[in-house]
């Protein structure tokens, strides 16, 4: 139960932190800035809106305050998602994260030749993004479970297929 | 109004037909939204005669807007910011086995809605342009408040943090030049922010990629594919609620009609006055409630006519897409302005008549492509995340041809998965993010004409309309904020309350 | 294996033409900055391109002095960048000198648009691009006050002026309930009430906001509000909300016709030739003379500063054919616009100009505190000295 207090206290925190830093934020830069008149000011704005953080943030601290002062037997609402955090369950998310930040930097890192040859390079490019997506979609796949060879082969030819075909061909949209 | 039925032939329909089937195709797949493949089009037709330019282009507008809606229902990306209110009610249901239900709800009402905003444009253009230029600076600064006061109670059971949701939008939106002086602001040297977050990575990434990491999270427990039971739709049914389908439809003309605030806060409004006006639905709303689906679909697309409406009469875009009409009207050598209904009526004819074909084609294709598309769910989630995956990928590199954008998309995914697990709604951000720049620009703009008054504060709130919102906006925020209420109950107790 | 080739070679021709495509921007969400939506074009713009280019060619076979296109240049479609949104008046007017250069060039010219940060946005796009002669960028008057205004480091020496395009006369006007009927009403209560009258402009630096920086050097205070663009500008005055503003003649033109709107006065030293009932704005204050003889709205055709003179004179030869097409002459008219292209035709007299209309803005800008940076560090004399 006390987590559920923490939560909420910490994020009010954290929200607190990040009004108070937008708030110095403007004012430094308004400082800096050449304009001083504030009505018209870039940073009236922000100003505002990091107090607005900052109000809101101590609504949430005192909002878990509370909670934790009366409340000490009272479940936390159902509908959000299980308080206890099982170390493999995130791990697969980073695993996931892991995957797709592969996955982005053979997008980025196989991007820069065709910029200097010519027709070939385009194909390459072409490859580029097939292969790739092809892979990514096998290995996510087999990651979330899927064991059937057949699917794992034959799915992601066949989305990548349609995606390059649709993007490319059909909307000139460049892929990366 | 009939003499719209001049420009109409074969050909022109044809047009329409093929605009319609690419904004299904578009507006459907996320990441490409409509505003991208009208711009697209303006590239193509513009050696076109511009009847058939317009066609296209609104056959893609229409049913682009609703087609925001399928993804929105059944993968819970929305195709567009309007189409965000439509996943609160649409992916519970579609999650329950009923996504039949949704799309055909969705169809049937985003069709009412664009033909009751199409009239409107037909009928009532000149003197909703009269209203929309009595709102000053300061009422679209309320407006745009008053939209995200509802956001944060629409969509969470804890007020705080709906807002606390809206003011990270709002810090999202001050990335890069400023609206109105071009000053960099929160961009910290990196020149890829300058040019500020576009919608679509965000849009992606919060809804698409955070549910990718939700799945993958929640595995264990995730009972794959729900029987999907063919839900018999009874006409009747759907049509029970024809009169909250017309008061959200003029909800969303009046809105759309007010240029910079469009679709996103007229689906969320209505949502709102749904909510508040429909005290027992069946479900919930938040967890399938058929009225949400309806009050989101029928205002998003009256918004259609609603932003033609400032388009065509005073020359300012409601929105992004009509942002992009108005330069084909400049590329055909149209002046829209006052004058322009009266001096080519056969352009707003065919602006009419496309928008009128466009309707009935959405209902037809919508009707016809509904129970096929609707299968999407039945695959295993196992096969459907990484194609969901790699098509956020690809949808947030699409719009600006950045990696930069695939690797916000990513950041903002899994900033959604956080905020999801502790409990923070997302739409407000997405919302708080569109409106950001124009809440902006309009309020220093309001601050600095009043400055020079007499009386400020006078000057500031002094009109009708301003009172209005404002009056307004209290309500909701005062209604939500736990120790308020308290007092507005005692007051209810005692006095008169309108509400 | 010919197939492949083929097809090769036609999607390379997509890819080349990606880097021409209209990228379309918007005011509401903001997002004009980078917003290139290089979205690549279809085949079928290919096609077109070939198709001009071919016809072009048959043009040349009959009539050989209608173009001026030398051997070597141009032999590929241009882009013209235009750093504004899309129907504004540097659209309006790029596009439309785009349609006739091509017709001159024989070759295709596309527009695309980018806007975001007074124009600076686009024009240091183009800085970026090769100094071929490929990309055209017609610019407004933003560009000799981005260094003073710190926007950036790009003035009108950093680029080529093939030619000044035309300026668009700004007209001071007031809503037609307005208590104001002439000018000479509306400046008395401006004397009377110093700071207290509204006024609406296009933005900081921009033509809308100089004006009124004029308006105070000749003792009229007036309170400014920089609005999202002078069409919004003047819907704050036809909605009560404003005083007064000061739009481009173009944008004006369906207002003054609808009676929403009341013109009081050109801000020029002459009357509009369109709109003869229209005063100058030195009829009733003659010592606004000296700020009143340069166009405060000015579009200017250019390309980078280092391209070769071979190609500078293409260049200069096909506007010089645009000016004298009748399209162009009666578009002129019909926007009741300010030819200034007709009055600097060679290298000395331009930059003579050029350098008389930065000294006047620059110097007016920073002696206001508008702009940031002195004009004497980037070498910008006042006038008269």
């Amino acid at each position: 139960m006390k987590k559920k207090i923490h939560s909420l206290i910490v994020e009010g925190i954290l929200f607190c932190g990040s009004g108070l830093g937008l708030l110095s934020y403007s004012l430094v830069s308004y400082r800096k800035s050449f304009n001083k008149d504030w009505a018209q000011s870039p940073y009236l704005f922000p100003l505002i809106v990091g107090a607005a953080m900052t109000g809101l943030s101590a609504w949430l601290i005192g909002e878990g305050l509370t909670k934790g002062k009366n409340a000490g037997e009272i479940e936390p609402p159902k509908g959000t998602v299980p308080q206890a955090v099982s170390g493999s369950r995130i791990g697969g998310v980073f695993a996931a994260l892991l995957l797709c930040g592969i996955y982005y930097l053979a997008l980025a890192e196989l991007k820069i030749p065709y910029i200097t040859i010519g027709i070939f390079s385009f194909l390459y490019t072409f490859s580029t993004f097939e292969v790739a997506t092809i892979v990514f979609l096998a290995v996510m796949m087999a990651f979330m479970g899927v064991r059937r060879l057949r699917i794992l082969l034959l799915v992601p030819l066949g989305t990548t297929l349609f995606l390059s075909i649709a993007f490319r061909a059909m909307l000139h949209v460049l892929l990366p | 109004m009939l003499d719209m039925l001049s420009v109409v032939d074969m050909r022109f329909i044809l047009m329409v037909l093929a605009g319609s089937v690419a904004g299904l195709f578009v507006g459907a797949i996320p990441g490409l939204s409509v505003s991208m493949a009208t711009a697209l089009l303006v590239s193509v037709t513009y050696t076109w005669e511009h009847s058939d330019a317009l066609a296209m282009i609104m056959g893609v507008y229409v049913v682009g807007v609703f087609s925001g809606a399928v993804s929105a229902i059944l993968i819970n990306i929305p195709g567009a910011p309007s189409s965000v209110v439509t996943t609160l009610d649409g992916y519970p249901m579609s999650k329950k086995g009923q996504a039949y239900k949704a799309l055909y709800i969705a169809t049937i009402y985003s069709f009412t809605g664009s033909l009751f905003g199409l009239l409107a444009l037909g009928l009532l253009a000149t003197p909703v342009s009269r209203v929309a230029l009595k709102f000053t600076k300061m009422d679209y600064f309320l407006l745009a408040l008053f939209g995200l006061a509802t956001v944060g109670s629409v969509s969470t059971k804890d007020y705080a943090k709906g807002l606390i949701s809206v003011m990270i939008g709002l810090v999202i939106s001050m990335v890069g030049l400023d609206p109105l002086m071009g000053t960099r602001r929160l961009t910290f040297g990196v020149q890829n922010l300058t040019g500020g977050i576009s919608t679509v990575p965000a849009l992606v990434g919060f809804f698409g990629f955070a549910e990718v990491l939700s799945v993958i999270y929640n595995r264990d427990q995730e009972q794959n594919v729900l029987a999907m039971g063919r839900v018999k739709v009874s006409l009747k049914e759907i049509l029970r609620h024809w009169k909250l389908s017309l008061y959200t439809s003029v909800i969303g003309m009046l809105v759309g009609a007010l240029p910079g605030a469009g679709g996103p806060v007229a689906s969320f409004i209505a949502y709102n006055e749904a909510k508040r006006l429909v005290k027992k639905p069946e479900v919930p709303f938040g967890e399938g409630a058929v009225e949400g689906i309806m009050a989101s679909e029928s205002s998003n697309n009256a918004c259609i006519g609603g932003a033609l409406i400032p388009m065509l009469t005073l020359a300012v875009p409601g929105d992004a897409v009509t942002a992009i009409i108005l330069s084909v009207f400049y590329v055909h050598g149209l002046q829209p302005g006052p004058m322009f209904i009266r001096q080519n009526p056969e352009a707003f004819h065919s602006i009419l008549a496309a928008g009128f074909i466009a309707c009935f084609a959405l209902l037809i294709l919508g009707l016809l492509v509904a129970p096929r598309i609707c299968k999407v769910i039945l695959v295993p989630k196992s096969i459907m995340i990484p194609v969901v995956a790699s098509l956020c990928v690809i949808g947030s590199f699409a719009c600006n041809n950045r990696l930069f954008d695939v690797a916000l998309m990513f950041l903002f995914g899994f900033i959604g998965f956080l905020m999801r697990r502790f409990g923070y709604p997302v739409a407000p951000l997405i919302l708080a993010m569109v409106l950001g720049k124009m809440m902006d620009s309009n309020f220093r703009q309001a601050v600095s004409l009043a400055s020079s008054a007499e009386n400020p504060l006078m000057s500031m709130f002094g009109h009708p309309i301003t009172v209005a919102l404002s009056i307004c906006t209290a309500a909701v925020l005062l209604n939500n904020i736990p120790w308020t209420k308290k007092w507005i109950g005692c007051l209810l107790g005692k006095g008169k309350m309108t509400r | 294996m010919k197939k492949v080739i083929a097809w090769a070679t036609a999607t390379a021709m997509c890819f080349s033409l990606a880097a021409c495509s209209v990228s379309t921007t918007s005011k509401e969400t903001g997002t004009t900055a980078a917003v290139t939506e290089a979205s690549a074009e279809t085949e079928s713009m290919a096609e077109e391109a070939g198709e001009v280019s071919q016809e072009a060619g048959e043009d040349e076979a009959k009539d050989s002095d209608g173009l001026v296109a030398t051997a070597d240049y141009p032999t590929k479609p241009l882009t013209m960048i235009i750093p504004y949104g899309a129907g504004g008046t540097t659209d309006t007017w790029g596009r439309k000198l785009a349609v006739l250069l091509e017709k001159y060039l024989g070759q295709s010219v596309t527009v695309t648009n980018q806007g975001g940060a007074s124009g600076s946005i686009g024009s240091q796009f183009v800085k970026e691009q090769p100094s071929d002669g490929y990309t055209l960028l017609v610019c407004a008057e933003t560009m000799g006050t981005y260094r003073t205004m710190n926007i950036c480091s790009l003035g009108y020496d950093d680029f080529t002026v093939i030619s000044p395009l035309v300026g668009d006369p700004k007209v001071l006007v007031v809503g037609k309930d307005s208590q104001y009927n002439t000018l000479e009403e509306l400046l008395e209560d401006i004397k009377a009430n110093p700071g207290k009258i509204t006024m609406s402009h296009s933005g900081p630096g921009g033509s809308g906001h100089n004006q009124g920086l004029v308006l105070g050097e000749l003792g009229y205070e007036v309170a400014m509000t920089s609005f999202d663009s002078g069409n919004d500008a003047l819907l704050g005055v036809i909605g009560g909300q404003v005083d007064f503003t000061n739009p481009n003649i173009s944008t004006l033109a369906g207002y003054i016709e609808s009676g929403d709107v009341k013109p009081l006065a050109v801000f020029s030293s002459e009357r509009m030739e369109a709109y003869p009932d229209i005063p100058a704005f030195t009829e009733a204050v003659p010592e606004s003379e000296p700020y009143l003889n340069i166009p405060y709205t000015l579009l200017s055709f250019v390309v980078n500063n280092d391209t070769p003179q071979e190609v500078v004179d293409v260049l200069k030869a096909a506007s010089e054919k645009v000016f004298a097409d009748p399209e162009w002459t009666e578009f002129v008219k019909a926007n009741a616009a300010d030819p200034v292209f007709e009055k600097y035709k060679d290298d000395a007299s331009i930059q003579e100009f050029y350098d008389n209309w930065k000294s006047v803005i620059c110097w007016l800008q920073y002696e206001n505190g508008v702009a940031e940076k002195s004009p004497e560090e980037f070498g910008i004399k006042k006038v008269g000295e």
